[in-house]
């Protein structure tokens, strides 16, 4: 009995360890740095401060938060749209075409991000790929210059995001009952009606967990934002990045990442109260 | 036309190069309860999901009420169908589920609620308004799915398997309470079972199915006493089989007497299904034969000789296609 127990613990000391190491100590570190000062020179003395705090609140790094938080909701916006129609018609075609369109979804994996980011440079430049494709078929007469610009910033998010929602909406697709439409349309629903009150209902917990999936890490992205929007869309994420890196200041780069904590979880619970979900396909 | 409600025509339906209806006609009167009887892959659930729109026919024509509805949507047809898994709508009420094609033809608030209550008064589930369909038990959710296509007051309704996941007590009841609804609205029912004993006791006419083509379309009584085909005859209760002279007939067990005649048969199996004794026998010249004997009691021992025997006018002259 008592080995049997000791077995049992010995078997999650490496989920228990990860998670404290990991997860739980960072967290405690990045909470306790939040209140200390920034050395004059390099680091941080243990002098307790709200000032990072107060710095957080102005209007200046508030505005921002917004920004990024308008970015965010723009690139969710999309992706489920776009991610809706990709997951639900590969999870209605052939066997065949399912393996086609997933392997599809799955090559750009095999490569690093940041080499598929400056692919985007490579097209998004001036006189680069896309406008050279454009300005071959005469649908524009002079570059577009979408580098360094908000679309780009907003592609680049979508491209990165949208295999998130294509797969938990493909799976929640997949699970449906297509019984229940038929029923539907039996009683007299046309297939929009059938999809609204039937297909959509049944597919929720993939939408949800598609815009969870979504909209938590297009907060934290600030290596699209520098890489393809140059220094002109700043995000918290890139304020935070900057701040740990060239401003040398962990305390505020601390208490900004809290406060985008928060935020986050704030939203997140909202949003789960807001539509009453319980299940979300895969996650929570 | 008189009262034909609904005809098909020479109806054909491949899936995948293998045909499953090889060309299928049938008129169905207003108010008849039809049963298509046939074993699983026959082709019954296609036929009735080809009425329903649910599946568009290769060839042939579907038509409602003298209108054709061939290619019309399944939201434009006036039937209604109860499927075999239910599919009650997991997300609402008994009577949002019952509700909901009367929502779809914009019918008030108060109407709506109306009809439900009668419906749900018609399949005695009164006061179920609000449960959802994972609070019922079977029984009760295939009377939520009955009357969820009732309420709409089809001109047809088609029941594919109904009763089949109900146990067999319940399965009796429901058989009975089906009968009653439909009297009640006078309703055509086209009704699927692989159930024999189902399909004679409910239905006013059976359609017997085999391999996609209707092999025998007749009342009860036509089908079981005189069957067109060796398919028929066994695939409903089981009758003899008995060649003699080139010809095949079939023979009921219960016409089949101890005693009688001049074939002799030797005893192999004596068998008490409830009511009916059953008794195989082998004849000289190698066929079997089954009799069968109301009560318990058969005074034979396996591997009697004994003489057995039937009225001439018992045995029915069939087709060969299957046994």
């Amino acid at each position: 009995m008592k080995f049997k127990r000791l077995y049992a613990f010995l078997l999650r000391v490496p989920v228990y360890s990860y998670t404290i190491s990991f997860i739980i100590i960072p967290l405690i570190y990045m909470l306790v740095l939040s209140f200390l000062t920034k050395a004059q020179t390099w680091g941080y003395t243990f002098d307790f401060t709200l000032a990072n705090y107060e710095r957080v609140f102005s209007s200046f790094y508030m505005g921002i938060f917004i920004e990024s938080l308008k970015l965010a909701l723009i690139t969710t916006t999309i992706v489920l749209f776009v991610g809706y129609a990709y997951g639900y018609f590969m999870a209605r075609t052939s066997d065949a075409w399912k393996r086609r369109l997933m392997i599809l979804l799955m090559i750009p994996f095999w490569t690093s991000g940041l080499i598929r980011l400056n692919g985007w440079i490579i097209i998004f430049r001036s006189n680069g790929v896309l406008d050279k494709i454009l300005m071959f078929f005469n649908i524009i007469d002079k570059p577009l210059k979408l580098l360094y610009s908000y679309p780009a910033v907003v592609i680049g998010m979508i491209y990165f995001l949208l295999p998130f929602m294509i797969l938990s909406v493909f799976s929640s697709v997949e699970k449906m009952d297509w019984s229940l439409v038929e029923a539907a349309r039996d009683l007299g629903a046309t297939s929009f009606e059938a999809f609204k009150s039937i297909t959509l209902v049944q597919t929720m917990p993939g939408i949800l967990s598609g815009i969870v999936l979504t909209f938590v890490p297009s907060m934290g992205m600030f290596y699209v934002a520098e890489i393809l929007g140059g220094n002109k869309i700043v995000l918290i994420s890139n304020v935070i990045s900057e701040q740990m890196t060239k401003g040398r200041n962990t305390p505020f780069a601390a208490a900004l990442s809290v406060i985008l904590m928060i935020l986050t979880s704030i939203i997140l619970s909202l949003y789960k109260k807001f539509t009453k979900t319980s299940e979300l396909e895969g996650i929570l | 036309m008189g009262n034909v409600i609904l005809q098909l025509k020479d109806i054909r339906k491949s899936f995948d190069d293998v045909e499953i209806l090889k060309g299928i006609s049938l008129d169905i009167k207003k108010g008849e309860f039809i049963t298509l009887l046939g074993s699983s892959g026959c082709g019954k659930t296609t036929t009735i999901r080809i009425i329903a729109g649910l599946e568009t026919a290769d060839s042939g024509k579907v038509i409602l009420e003298g209108k054709d509805i061939t290619d019309l949507e399944p939201n434009k047809r006036d039937v209604n169908t109860v499927f075999q898994n239910y599919a009650l709508f997991p997300n609402m009420n008994v009577e949002q589920n019952i509700g909901y094609g009367l929502k779809i033809k914009k019918y008030s608030k108060e109407e709506i609620k109306k009809e439900v209550e009668e419906a749900l008064r018609l399949v005695q589930l009164e006061g179920f308004e609000k449960r959802m369909p994972n609070q019922l038990s079977g029984g009760q959710r295939q009377r939520v799915a009955i009357a969820r296509a009732i309420v709409n007051k089809p001109s047809v309704l088609l029941l594919d398997e109904p009763l089949g996941a109900l146990d067999l007590v319940l399965r009796r009841q429901m058989q009975e309470e089906l009968k009653r609804i439909q009297k009640t609205l006078g309703i055509t029912f086209i009704y699927i079972t692989h159930d024999q004993e189902e399909a004679l006791n409910m239905s006013s006419r059976v359609v017997v199915m085999n391999k996609g083509v209707f092999e025998q379309i007749g009342t009860p009584n036509e089908i079981y006493y005189n069957p067109r085909t060796t398919y028929v005859a066994n695939f409903v209760g089981s009758a003899n089989i008995y060649k003699k002279d080139n010809k095949i007939y079939a023979i009921r067990s219960e016409y089949v007497k101890m005693n009688y005649g001049n074939l002799k048969g030797v005893v192999l199996e004596k068998s008490f299904i409830g009511g009916l004794s059953k008794v195989k026998y082998r004849l000289e010249d190698g066929q079997t034969i089954t009799s069968s004997h109301s009560g318990m009691d058969v005074d034979v021992k396996v591997n009697d000789i004994i003489n057995v025997g039937w009225d001439e006018i018992h045995q029915v002259e069939v087709i060969e296609n299957e046994v």
